[in-house]
Parts: structure tokens; C-alpha cells; sequence
């Protein structure tokens, strides 16, 4: 009987741990992810200095040591303060967006899911989402934010915004770069054909046709990604309400579904830039060919 | 039969079933609002850190065009020096344009696969919360499983 007593102690005691158990899961989450993300940062680095060998101004030891240590303290920095680094990244935004003007100032003091709106919202208008996916897009979210309470909704939209941001700010960067390159091009282009109007400049015409390509594409990728999120949302307020007309407990499930609906874009919206930039306009110029024919001008007119 | 035994073990199965039943009622509950503060802190890491490698990697990038506009500017200097012996006038700029656009376009090529590999980690990133909230909430549902 002795034995029963110690036996049903033991079980006590192990039921006791479970949420200690549950706790120190806590500690499993990220492990080894920031060195991770550091021994790529080196690689990385380590990875451009050897390109930067390759086309003759290589960076000296101390330079890549220096770039290295710099990259890390900056990593470490925004660490501590993400705040800071997606307030910046809203005022660049501001700069591109002016629809979004003065959020930058105001986004702490909005609810997330305000946030997301009027940042999905606006991004979807410079896009050139028409009124008919922008309604939509506006009355999904609404519909979804009716349905959940905030504090459940707000974690996956904060995420999803945050992701957002960081994507379409680096899109409309890389835009806004080719663009610019293209003035330099067309500069190049004329030159060519003032010298000799035969010049076989195909390949800068196809990388100007590259670049204006890549906004078409932006536009077209952002508007449809929106759809479907819209067409999510929509699915997903639809299946909460229903849940929620019964008696039955569907926190879990409603969790779920939520988190079902953004998570996978914290990983997707990367893959809108790829699809964008998915043609590599330099690689449409043949710098060789173009090298040649400035080359041979010189020579024809010795 | 000693009726301390018999009183020490009866008073256990009574705090186990109690308890048992309490968490099945009020504990699951709190276990699994754990998770989702678990899941939740564990994405946002992932969001800095995803944050954190496009910054780093954008940093690297900007490094790299300026020494590609150095080497342009460089280059520039060079051809005024022998414009008198190029009989072709700009034809020394639209030879440092060539190469600036080269430079530029190896840049470009190195930032593609930086951001994929970032694209890779963050992936991972997200599984691992996706693994460490299913885990956590098998053990809160199912304490004993």
C-alpha cells in the first residue's frame, strides 16, 4: 500500500511538471537562429570580397573585417529596437507612397489592425489595384476584423505587416534603382547611335524593355497577391462566424485559421520580389559586345 | 493496513483527480494561451531577424555600388587624362559606363542569392515556430500523452 502511496505521489509530481515542461519550450524557439543569420552574414561578406577580387578592387582584410563587425553591431542594434527600424522603414515609404504620408509618426498610436489596413490599403492603390479589388480588399479585412477580436487578430497582422513593409519598401528600392540605371542607359544608347546609327545596341534596348517591364510586373504580382489575401480573409471570417453561431469552444481552431490565413506569407512576400525581379535586366546587356563596338570606333577612325 | 497509508493515499487520488479535472477545465486553457504567446514571441524573432539580414544585406549592396561608382569615378579621371590620344569624344565615359553597369550588375546577381538565402533562413524560422506551437499544444490538450 506503501507502495501505491509513493506510486501515486510520483504522478502527481510528474502532472505538476507539465506546465514546466510547457515553459521550457520557450527555450527551443530561435535556438541557433541569430548565429545562423551571423555565419551567413560572413558568408556573405566573404562571398562579395571574393567578387570584388574577381572584377579587380578587391576590399582589403581590414576593410571586410570592418564591414563585418559593422554588420553585426547593426544586426544587434535593431535586435533590441525592431521599432526603430520599421519606423524607418515606414519613412522611406512615405517617400514612395505618398498616400501613406505622416504614418510614420502615427503608426504606434493605431490599432495593428488599423495599421494593416491602411498600409494594405495604400499599397494596393500605388499598385494600381482597381476600385473594385480595393473595395474588397477593404471589405474582407473589415469582415475579419468583426469577426475576431483584436488581441487574437492582432499578433498574425502585426507580423504580416511587418513582413509587408520590409518587402514592398526593398521592391520599390529595386525599382526605383533600375529605373535610374535606365536614364544611364539611355544616355549610353544615344551615344552609340551618335556615333555610328548601325551600332548594334539590342542588348541596352532589351534592358531598358526589362525595366519597364519589372513596374508592370509589381503592379500585376502586388494586385493579385491582395486578391488572394482578400480571398482568405473572406474564407476565413466566413468559417469564424460559423464557428462561433455554436455553443462549442473553437478557440484553437480559430487561432488556426487565423494564423492560417498570414503565416504563410511572412515567407511568400519575399518570393513577390523574385517573381518581379525574376528577369536579371544586366543580364540582358552585353557588356562584352558593347565594350567590342566602343572598341572598334576608335579604331575605325584612327 | 496502516490507516495512514490509506489516508495519505486517498488524499492524493483525491488532489490528482481535482486537480485533473481543474485542468481540464481552467489549466488547458492557460496552457494554450501560452502556446500562442509562444508562437507569437517566436515569430516576431523571426521578423527582426528577417528584418535584421535584409538591412545587413542591403547594407553590403550600397557598399558595393559605391565602389562601383569609385571605380567609375576613377576610370573617368583616367580617360580625361587620355582623351587627347581617343579620337572618339565620350567614347572613354561610355567605357567606364560599361564597366560601371558590369560592376553594378555582379552586385546585383550577389544581393539575388543573399536575399534567397535569407528568404531560407526566415523559412526555417517560421517551421520552427510552426513545430515549437504544435508541440506545446499537444502537451497542453493532452498532458499525459
Amino acid at each position: 500500500m506503501k507502495n501505491l502511496a509513493y506510486k501515486l505521489m510520483l504522478v502527481c509530481f510528474a502532472f505538476l511538471l507539465v506546465p514546466v515542461g510547457i515553459a521550457e519550450e520557450e527555450d527551443e524557439c530561435c535556438d541557433g537562429l541569430v548565429e545562423e543569420a551571423e555565419a551567413t552574414l560572413e558568408a556573405a561578406i566573404v562571398e562579395i570580397t571574393a567578387l570584388a577580387k574577381l572584377l579587380g578592387f578587391a576590399l582589403s582584410d581590414e576593410e571586410t573585417a570592418e564591414l563585418i563587425e559593422d554588420a553585426k553591431r547593426k544586426f544587434h542594434e535593431l535586435s533590441k529596437n525592431p521599432e526603430l527600424a520599421f519606423e524607418q522603414q515606414l519613412k522611406n515609404l512615405e517617400i514612395v507612397i505618398p498616400e501613406l504620408s505622416g504614418i510614420s509618426s502615427t503608426w504606434e498610436t493605431k490599432k495593428k489592425s488599423t495599421l494593416f489596413s491602411e498600409l494594405t490599403i495604400a499599397i494596393a492603390r500605388h499598385h494600381k489595384s482597381n476600385d473594385k479589388q480595393i473595395t474588397r480588399l477593404q471589405a474582407t479585412t473589415q469582415r475579419l476584423i468583426d469577426a475576431v477580436p483584436e488581441e487574437r487578430l492582432s499578433v498574425d497582422m502585426w507580423i504580416y505587416t511587418r513582413s509587408l513593409v520590409t518587402n514592398v519598401q526593398s521592391i520599390q528600392g529595386d525599382l526605383s534603382m533600375f529605373e535610374q540605371e535606365s536614364t544611364e542607359f539611355l544616355e549610353m544608347k544615344e551615344r552609340f547611335l551618335d556615333w555610328d546609327p548601325e551600332s548594334d545596341i539590342s542588348s541596352i534596348d532589351a534592358f531598358l524593355t526589362c525595366v519597364d517591364s519589372n513596374r508592370t510586373k509589381a503592379n500585376k504580382k502586388v494586385t493579385k497577391m491582395f486578391g488572394t489575401l482578400a480571398n482568405k480573409m473572406d474564407r476565413a471570417a466566413k468559417s469564424i462566424e460559423k464557428m462561433q453561431r455554436t455553443d462549442q469552444d473553437f478557440s484553437i481552431e480559430i487561432f488556426t485559421t487565423i494564423s492560417n490565413v498570414f503565416t504563410p506569407y511572412i515567407v511568400g512576400l519575399s518570393n513577390l520580389s523574385r517573381g518581379i525581379f525574376s528577369d536579371n535586366c544586366y543580364a540582358k546587356v552585353d557588356f562584352e559586345l558593347l565594350d567590342q563596338i566602343a572598341s572598334n570606333l576608335g579604331k575605325d577612325s584612327r | 493496513m496502516n490507516w495512514r497509508t490509506i489516508f495519505l493515499a486517498s488524499t492524493l487520488l483525491f488532489i490528482f483527480f481535482t486537480s485533473n479535472s481543474a485542468v481540464a477545465d481552467d489549466s488547458i486553457s492557460d496552457n494554450i494561451a501560452e502556446c500562442e504567446d509562444l508562437r507569437s514571441e517566436c515569430l516576431e524573432r523571426v521578423a527582426n531577424l528577417e528584418l535584421g539580414l535584409k538591412i545587413i544585406i542591403d547594407e553590403i549592396y550600397k557598399e558595393w555600388l559605391k565602389k562601383c561608382d569609385a571605380f567609375y569615378k576613377n576610370c573617368i579621371k583616367v580617360a580625361k587624362k587620355v582623351r587627347s590620344r581617343n579620337p572618339i569624344p565620350g567614347s572613354g565615359w561610355v567605357a567606364c559606363q560599361i564597366a560601371r553597369g558590369a560592376c553594378k550588375g555582379a552586385a546585383w546577381v550577389w544581393k539575388t542569392g543573399a536575399n534567397l538565402t535569407k528568404d531560407i533562413i526566415t523559412g526555417r524560422g517560421v517551421a520552427i515556430c510552426n513545430d515549437v506551437y504544435s508541440r506545446c499544444l499537444v502537451a497542453a490538450v493532452s498532458p499525459f500523452d
